[in-house]
C-alpha cells in the first residue's frame, strides 16, 4: 500500500490526470505498477536467456565438433524419463498459466489450488531427475576417472556429459526456485487472499516457470533425442 | 501518456471474463502433447541430418506456443516485446559470430 502511494507521488504528474480522467473508477497506479513489475521480470528473462544461451552455443560447438561421440554419448541417456519429464513439465506449464488467470479474475482458491498442482508436477519432475542422475552415476556416465566410454570417442562422450550435468543441474536449480516461489505465494494466497498476495507477482511467477519449461523444452530434444534412429 | 491508456485499455479488455479460458489451454496442452509425441516418435526414424531440424522445430513451435498462450508475449506492452526480442537478437549474435569464427578457423 504504501509502496504504491510512494510511486504515485514519483510519477510525473503529467500522466496522473490522465490516467483518473481515463478511468475514474480504477486507480491508476496499481495498473500501471503491475506493467512495469511485469516488464522487469522480462529483463530478468532476458539475462536468463542469455545466461542458458551460453550453455547451448557450448553445447552447439562441441556437437559440431564430436558429432559421432554425441550421438553415442546421447544414447545412454534414458529416453523414456526425459520424455516423461517433458510432458510433466508442459503440463505445469498449463496448470500455473490457470493459476495466473485465475488469479488474474479474483479467484484466489482456484489460483492457490492450481499453483499446489504446478509445484507438486515441478517436484515430480525433480524427483525423476534425481532418479536419472542417480542412475547416470551408477553406470559411471559422470565425468571422472571411472568414466564409462573409452576409446577414440571418450573425449568427446565426456565432454557431452558434463554439459548434460551442467546443463541440467542449472535448469533443476531454476526449477527448485520457482518450486519454492510458487509454493511460498499459494501458501499465502490460501491464507490471505488476493490481497495477501498480489496477481501481479503470481503473473511474475508464472513468466519464471514458462521460461524454464522453454529452457526444456530445448534441453530435450539436444540431450536425448541426438542418434536414437 | 499512451502508455497509461493502453494499460488502462487492456485491463478494461481483460475484466469482464470472469470464467476461467479452460478450453484454450486444454486445446494449448493438446497440441503440446502432440507435439512432444511428434518429436519423440520422429527421432527413432532414421531421416539423417532431417532428425535433427525437426527435433529442433518442433521445440521451436513448443516455445512459441507457451510465449504466444501461456505468457502472453503479444498481448502485453511494447516494452516487453523489446525486452523478449532484445534477449533473441543478443543470443542470435552469440551464436552467428562465434560459429563464423569456429567455421574460419576449420578447427
Amino acid at each position: 500500500m504504501t509502496t504504491a502511494i510512494a510511486s504515485a507521488e514519483a510519477r510525473p504528474p503529467a500522466e496522473t490526470p490522465a490516467a483518473a480522467a481515463d478511468k475514474p473508477g480504477l486507480a491508476a497506479t496499481p495498473t500501471l505498477r503491475r506493467g512495469e513489475m511485469a516488464f522487469g521480470m522480462w529483463v530478468f528473462l532476458t539475462t536468463e536467456t542469455l545466461f542458458f544461451g551460453v550453455l547451448f552455443f557450448a553445447y552447439a560447438a562441441m556437437r559440431f565438433a564430436h558429432p559421432a561421440a554425441f550421438a553415442a554419448a546421447s544414447r545412454h541417456t534414458d529416453v523414456a524419463m526425459g520424455t516423461l519429464n517433458t510432458a510433466v513439465l508442459l503440463t505445469s506449464s498449463v496448470t500455473m498459466a490457470l493459476a495466473v488467470e485465475a488469479a488474474e479474475i479474483g479467484r484466489a482458491r482456484i489460483a492457490a489450488r492450481l499453483m499446489t498442482a504446478t509445484l507438486a508436477l515441478g517436484i515430480v519432475f525433480l524427483a525423476i531427475k534425481g532418479y536419472a542422475y542417480h542412475r547416470e552415476y551408477t553406470e559411471h556416465l559422470f565425468p571422472g576417472a571411472a568414466f564409462h566410454f573409452a576409446g577414440p570417442l571418450a573425449g568427446g562422450a565426456e565432454t557431452f556429459f558434463w554439459i548434460y550435468f551442467v546443463t541440467t543441474g542449472f535448469h533443476a536449480l531454476h526449477l527448485a526456485i520457482g518450486v519454492g516461489v510458487v509454493g511460498f505465494m499459494a501458501w499465502r494466497l490460501a491464507r490471505g487472499g488476493l490481497a495477501a498476495q498480489s496477481a501481479a507477482s503470481i503473473v511474475n511467477a508464472g513468466l519464471y516457470w514458462h521460461f524454464v519449461d522453454i529452457v526444456w523444452i530445448f534441453l530435450y530434444p539436444a540431450l536425448y533425442l541426438v542418434s536414437r534412429s | 501518456m499512451s502508455a497509461t491508456a493502453s494499460l488502462g485499455a487492456r485491463s478494461a479488455k481483460v475484466k469482464p471474463m470472469r470464467s476461467l479460458p479452460l478450453r484454450s489451454h486444454l486445446m494449448v496442452w493438446l497440441a503440446l502433447m502432440a507435439l512432444l509425441a511428434l518429436t519423440a516418435g520422429s527421432s527413432f526414424v532414421p531421416l539423417g541430418t532431417f532428425n535433427v531440424v525437426v527435433n529442433f522445430t518442433i521445440a521451436a513451435i513448443k516455445a512459441a506456443l507457451v510465449l504466444v498462450f501461456f505468457m502472453h508475449v503479444a498481448r502485453g506492452e511494447a516494452a516487453v516485446r523489446i525486452a523478449a526480442a532484445a534477449g533473441l537478437l543478443w543470443l542470435g549474435f552469440l551464436f552467428a559470430l562465434s560459429f563464423v569464427d569456429i567455421l574460419a578457423r576449420g578447427h
